[in-house]
């Protein structure tokens, strides 16, 4: 970074140079390669780190939001115990994790013991008992079964996982004489089909939200160009209103200078309203919305008056603060220019 | 009284989540457990000693700065206790996306992560405020209590140190590719 203008380029893309020097700056991009580059590299960045994700458990915020307001109000707030005492007792995921280990450990050894007994040799009503169920022709689909006995669907294991159907009849276990074996099997059969009903469960669920981002992604058609355009459209929408958002009023009476910004937004305007037409056109509902919620900020920005009030500057700022659009016009132009890429 | 529970409830829904990813960000080597038991401890502290005397549009800042504190403590009290448990929980998590996408998503945040964590602390907290939660330099100097120029070269700094980083690791794996 030999150029001196690198540091105003980190300043340039937040919006945090006045008007006068990012125009200089801007000019300045035009013949610099090496702050072009820069510039680019420190967009890159931000979308690299403003797209960090992080994954949150909505029943756990939903309980820590409970247990903070059950709190007294304006009480002093105890010392925070050790963290490791925090796992010593109390229910918490992490011994849930635990429970869950242990009780897999117990019922894998169980189905282990049992496939080990399963090869000795077995007496021949015990043989009859359990015969294999017969051989699926997909090995991947778990079947639906009707045992004789109750009539009752059954959903029974594909055979590639070694384990074998075991009646799930009791009064075939022999009067008087409790067969532990077949019992555990039972209960492993029951896990099973839990296990199973879960497995398709989420399935579902999995492939619904495969639908619903088949059905966002759905071929929306628009031309490369009109793409770039949009995403350049984006990209400089942004940097005005994060410019006009750092404005700061001109003390007292006196007017605030924002002849560039005036202009800017003028070109910008009508721009939108080409763009947003052709989004539409293209069925592009979220880019359409987009430009939508943009086009009223920009031109109220181009009819602010020369001689402007800092309430009316105010008001504009309030708004684009609250509709939260630098946020997402960066995440858009983002994704757009990764999407040309 | 209920209305300013609600009021709360409606700050907690909106900032509960960017705090998390800030102090996940923050604390780094994948930390999420601990992050969210941060940024829950913040709320609580707001709640009860601050809720009421500072202004609701600056609520933020000052959740921001007091998770920032706590993040300092932790780093204090012991910056390679392993645990465990975090990552047994981590890896049962369910995941949703198809594997392949979730793999790709996973590599390129460790890989932010991994950069971050070069950066001295104030310059991670300046550059994460700045491209996450989108705050102005003004806005980041009062989380921080720093001047607005510190902020600027700050997050001036931080980001050319990242770019060195990202370069050089482009050309580690060009060479490793060669």
């Amino acid at each position: 970074m030999n150029c001196d203008c690198t540091e105003k380029i980190s300043q340039l893309i937040d919006g945090e140079l006045p008007a006068a020097e990012a125009r200089e700056v801007e000019r300045h991009l035009i013949d610099c390669l090496e702050c072009r580059q820069a510039r680019l590299d420190f967009l890159n960045l931000r979308s690299q780190i403003g797209a960090y994700e992080t994954s949150l458990d909505t029943a756990r915020q939903r309980q820590a939001l409970a247990s903070i307001l059950s709190q007294p109000r304006n009480a002093p707030v105890p010392q925070l115990q050790p963290r490791r005492l925090r796992f010593s007792f109390g229910f918490s995921p992490a011994w849930v994790a635990v429970a869950a280990l242990v009780v897999f450990a117990v019922l894998a050894s169980l189905a282990l013991y049992r496939s080990m007994r399963q090869v000795s040799p077995v007496a021949p009503e015990r043989q009859a008992q359990q015969q294999p169920a017969p051989a699926p022709k997909s090995s991947e689909t778990p079947r639906v079964l009707a045992t004789p006995e109750t009539k009752e669907p059954v959903i029974a294991k594909a055979p590639d996982s070694k384990r074998r159907e075991v009646p799930v009849n009791p009064a075939k276990a022999g009067p008087g004489k409790p067969n532990l074996m077949n019992e555990t099997a039972n209960v492993i059969q029951l896990i099973d089909v839990a296990k199973l009903k879960q497995a398709q469960a989420q399935a579902a669920a999995e492939a619904q939200v495969a639908a619903q981002a088949a059905a966002a992604s759905a071929p929306v058609v628009r031309s490369a160009d009109s793409q770039t355009m949009t995403a350049l459209h984006l990209e400089r929408s942004e940097l005005l209103l994060r410019s006009f958002r750092n404005l700061k009023p001109a003390e007292g009476e006196a007017s605030t200078e924002l002849s560039y910004e005036r202009q800017r937004a003028q070109q910008l305007v009508y721009q939108n309203m080409i763009l947003r037409r052709d989004a539409d056109t293209a069925g592009d509902v979220q880019v359409a919305t987009l430009l939508e919620s943009l086009e009223p900020i920009l031109l109220d920005i181009a009819n602010l008056p020369e001689d402007a009030k800092n309430d009316d500057v105010r008001a504009i700022q309030d708004r684009v603060e609250r509709k939260n659009i630098v946020a997402l016009l960066q995440v858009n132009s983002n994704l757009m220019a990764k999407a040309l890429d | 009284m209920a209305s300013e529970d609600e009021e709360f409830t409606m700050l907690f829904q909106d900032f509960y989540p960017s705090l998390c990813r800030f102090l996940e960000c923050l604390l780094g080597g994948g930390r999420t457990e601990l992050a969210q038991d941060l940024a829950q401890e913040s709320f609580l502290q707001l709640h009860r000693t601050a809720w009421g005397t500072v202004p609701v549009n600056e609520a933020r800042f000052w959740l921001y700065r007091v998770a920032r504190n706590f993040a300092l403590n932790e780093f204090r009290k012991s910056s390679t206790r392993y645990r465990l448990f975090d990552r047994v929980v981590e890896v049962m998590r369910p995941r949703t996306r198809n594997p392949e996408q979730e793999y790709e998503t996973r590599e390129q945040q460790e890989l932010v992560l991994e950069m971050l964590q070069g950066l001295p602390e104030d310059q991670r907290t300046a550059l994460l405020l700045r491209e996450q939660e989108q705050l102005s330099y003004r806005e980041i100097g009062l989380v921080l209590n720093v001047s607005e120029s510190k902020v600027k070269t700050d997050i001036f700094r931080a980001r050319a140190a990242m770019r060195d980083r990202w370069a050089r690791r482009v050309r580690t794996l060009g060479a490793g590719a060669s």
